[in-house]
C-alpha cells in the first residue's frame, strides 16, 4: 500500500492537452510509473500512456518480466491506433513506431522490511529521499549525464533489444519517513544541478508535496523555477511515493 | 551572433523564409546530379526540407504549429512560391503547409542493394515548389519583400526566435547596379536590422550554386577566402551561424571545423551543400 501524489505541468507555450508525459499508479498494489513521450515521435502521447498503464496493471515481478508487460503494451498501442485515420505526415512515424522514456517502481512488504524495485529506460529519474539527503539517484546520477537524445522504449522495437541494451533496474529498502520522487528529465536535471551546487532541493520538494500543494500552486512553483532558477522549459512530471503499510 | 533565449513552440513559432532564384540559368545542370537541372534539384531540396519541417511538428495525427514558412521565387517577377490553396500567402503555419501540398507524386527511388543489384522502391513525394528556370534575377526586389514579410512576422510574434531567410541563387542580381550591387547589399542589411523583442536580429543565409565543377566554399568566417567581388558581397550579406548550428555541423552531422563567426553562406555550392545548409539552418537551436 503506497501513498502517491502526481503533478504534471506542460511546457510553457504548449496547450495542456499536448503534454506527452504520462503517469499511472495503483496505490493498493504498490505500483507507480511515469513516462515521457519523445517530442519528435508520432503517437508518443498514446504510447507513454499505454506504457504506464500496462506496467501498473500487468508487471508481474522483477525476474524476466519486461518482455511480458512490454509486449502487451506494444500490442495495446497498435490496437488503439487501428481505427485512427493517419495523414501522410503520420505514416512514416506510425511505421517507425512511437518512443518514450520509462520509469516504474513497485513497493512491497518483504517480511519486516519494505522493499522497492525500479525499472528504467532513459532519463526520467527516481530519487530515494531520507530527510535532507538523496540516498540514491537512478538511472542517472549527475546533471551533465542528460543527453539531448536519451535511451527510449519503442512501440515497435524488438523486445530483447530493449531489455538487453536499454533497460536497467535497481532495488532498495524504504524506512519509515522515506520518500521516492519520480521526475521527468527537466525537473530531474534541475534537482541534480541544485544538489551539485550545494542547494539540496530534496526536503523542500517533499515538504511542498506533503504540505498539500494544489495543482495550481505547483504550476506557480514550476513557473518560478523556469523564470528565476534556470529550470529548462519542458514538460514537468513529479510523482511522490511513500509507503503506507506501516502503522 | 544572436543570443539564444527564445523557445520555439506553438506560442512562439519560428519563421523560415526561402527565396529561390528562378532565372533562366537555373536551367543548367548541377555537375554532380546528371539529368536534373539546378532548378529541379533546388526544388527537390526545398520540398525535402519543407517535408522534414512538417514531420518535426507531427504528433502522428496532427501538426503542432511550431513553425511558419514562406516561399518566394524570383526571376523577372516575384513569384509567391506556395500555390494551390496556399496561393498568395507569405507566411504559412506548418499545419497548413502539411495539409495543402500542390500535389503528392509517386516516384521510383533507385538504390544500390549492396550485392550488385538495384533496389527500386515506390515512394510518395509531397511537392510544394515546382522548378522554374526562365527570365532574369530580381534579387533586390525579392529581398525587399522578404524584409517586409519578416518585419510583419516579428510584429505578430515579437518573442519568437528571430526569423531566418535562406536565399538560393546561381548568379548575380539584374535589378541592382553593377559591379557592386549596393541596392542588394542595402536590402540585405535592412532585413538583418530587424530585431525581435529581445534585440536579436533576423538572419539571412545565402547559398550560391554553380553548374561548373568547383569546390564549394562552405561557411567561411572571413571575407578574404572568397575568390571574387560578388562572393565577398554575398559573404557580407550573410549572417553568422548560431552556436547550435555550428555544434550540429561540427559534431552531430558532418565532419567540419566551424568556429564562432562562420557565416551561413556557401559559395559555388553543389546540390549536397544546398541540402546541408537547409538542414543546418532550420535547426537554429531555440529550445524546442
Amino acid at each position: 500500500m503506497i501513498f502517491v501524489r502526481n503533478y504534471l505541468v506542460v511546457k510553457d507555450g504548449t496547450p495542456p492537452e499536448d503534454n506527452d508525459d504520462a503517469v499511472a499508479a495503483d496505490p493498493r498494489r504498490g505500483r507507480a510509473a511515469i513516462s515521457d513521450g519523445a517530442c519528435e515521435s508520432g503517437f508518443s502521447k498514446v504510447w507513454s500512456r499505454v506504457l504506464v498503464d500496462e506496467y501498473v496493471r500487468n508487471f508481474s515481478g522483477p525476474t524476466n518480466a519486461w518482455a511480458e508487460w512490454l509486449e502487451n503494451a506494444q500490442r495495446q498501442w497498435c490496437e488503439e491506433l487501428k481505427g485512427v485515420r493517419i495523414p501522410w505526415y503520420g505514416q512514416e512515424q506510425f511505421e517507425r513506431g512511437a518512443f518514450a522514456t520509462f520509469l516504474g517502481v513497485i513497493v512491497e512488504k518483504s517480511g519486516p522490511t519494505i522493499r522497492y524495485h525500479a525499472e528504467a529506460v532513459g532519463d526520467s529519474c527516481l530519487f530515494h529521499i531520507r530527510g535532507d539527503e538523496c540516498l540514491l539517484s537512478f538511472p542517472l546520477q549527475k546533471s551533465d549525464e542528460f543527453d539531448v537524445v536519451p535511451n527510449l522504449v519503442g512501440s515497435r522495437s524488438p523486445l530483447d533489444e530493449i531489455v538487453r541494451n536499454r533497460a536497467t533496474s535497481i532495488n532498495g529498502e524504504l524506512q519509515s519517513g522515506d520518500s521516492l520522487l519520480l521526475m521527468s528529465d527537466a525537473l530531474a536535471q534541475w534537482s541534480l544541478a541544485e544538489a551539485e551546487s550545494d542547494r539540496q532541493p530534496w526536503r523542500d520538494i517533499v515538504d511542498l508535496v506533503l504540505g498539500g500543494c494544489t495543482d495550481e500552486a505547483f504550476d506557480e512553483w514550476v513557473a518560478r523555477l523556469r523564470s528565476d532558477r534556470g529550470l529548462h522549459n519542458d514538460d514537468v512530471t513529479l510523482m511522490l511515493v511513500r509507503d503506507q503499510t506501516r502503522p | 551572433m544572436p543570443k539564444q533565449v527564445e523557445s520555439i513552440d506553438t506560442k512562439n513559432p519560428a519563421f523560415f523564409l526561402f527565396l529561390v532564384d528562378q532565372s533562366g540559368s537555373m536551367g543548367l545542370e548541377f555537375e554532380d546530379v546528371p539529368n536534373r537541372t539546378m532548378a529541379q534539384g533546388v526544388a527537390d531540396a526545398i520540398n525535402g526540407i519543407i517535408r522534414a519541417l512538417v514531420l518535426r511538428c507531427s504528433t502522428g495525427t496532427k501538426i503542432m504549429d511550431r513553425y511558419y514558412m514562406g516561399l518566394i521565387g524570383y526571376n523577372h517577377q516575384i513569384n509567391l512560391g506556395f500555390g494551390g490553396q496556399l496561393k498568395g500567402q507569405y507566411q504559412v503555419p506548418v499545419s497548413q503547409v502539411a495539409d495543402f501540398p500542390l500535389r503528392i507524386e509517386e516516384r521510383i527511388k533507385r538504390e544500390y542493394d549492396g550485392v550488385g543489384g538495384i533496389l527500386e522502391q515506390r515512394v510518395k513525394v509531397e511537392v510544394w515548389l515546382d522548378p522554374v528556370a526562365e527570365g532574369r534575377t530580381k534579387m533586390r526586389e525579392a529581398l525587399e519583400i522578404a524584409s517586409e514579410t519578416v518585419a510583419d512576422f516579428v510584429e505578430a510574434y515579437p518573442n519568437s526566435f528571430p526569423p531566418l531567410v535562406i536565399n538560393i541563387t546561381d548568379g548575380v542580381p539584374t535589378d541592382a547596379t553593377k559591379p557592386d550591387y549596393p541596392e542588394v547589399e542595402e536590402a540585405a542589411n535592412k532585413l538583418k536590422q530587424i530585431t525581435n523583442a529581445n534585440g536579436n536580429h533576423a538572419m539571412l543565409f545565402n547559398i550560391h550554386i554553380t553548374p561548373a565543377r568547383a569546390k564549394p566554399i562552405l561557411y567561411p568566417a572571413v571575407e578574404s577566402v572568397l575568390p571574387n567581388h560578388y562572393a565577398r558581397l554575398l559573404f557580407r550579406m550573410s549572417s553568422p551561424m548560431t552556436e547550435a548550428m555550428i555544434h550540429r555541423a561540427n559534431v552531430l552531422e558532418m565532419d567540419m571545423n566551424l568556429t564562432q563567426g562562420s557565416r551561413g553562406f556557401v559559395y559555388q555550392g553543389d546540390l549536397v551543400s544546398v541540402i546541408q545548409l537547409l538542414d543546418i539552418g532550420t535547426r537554429p537551436g531555440g529550445q524546442t
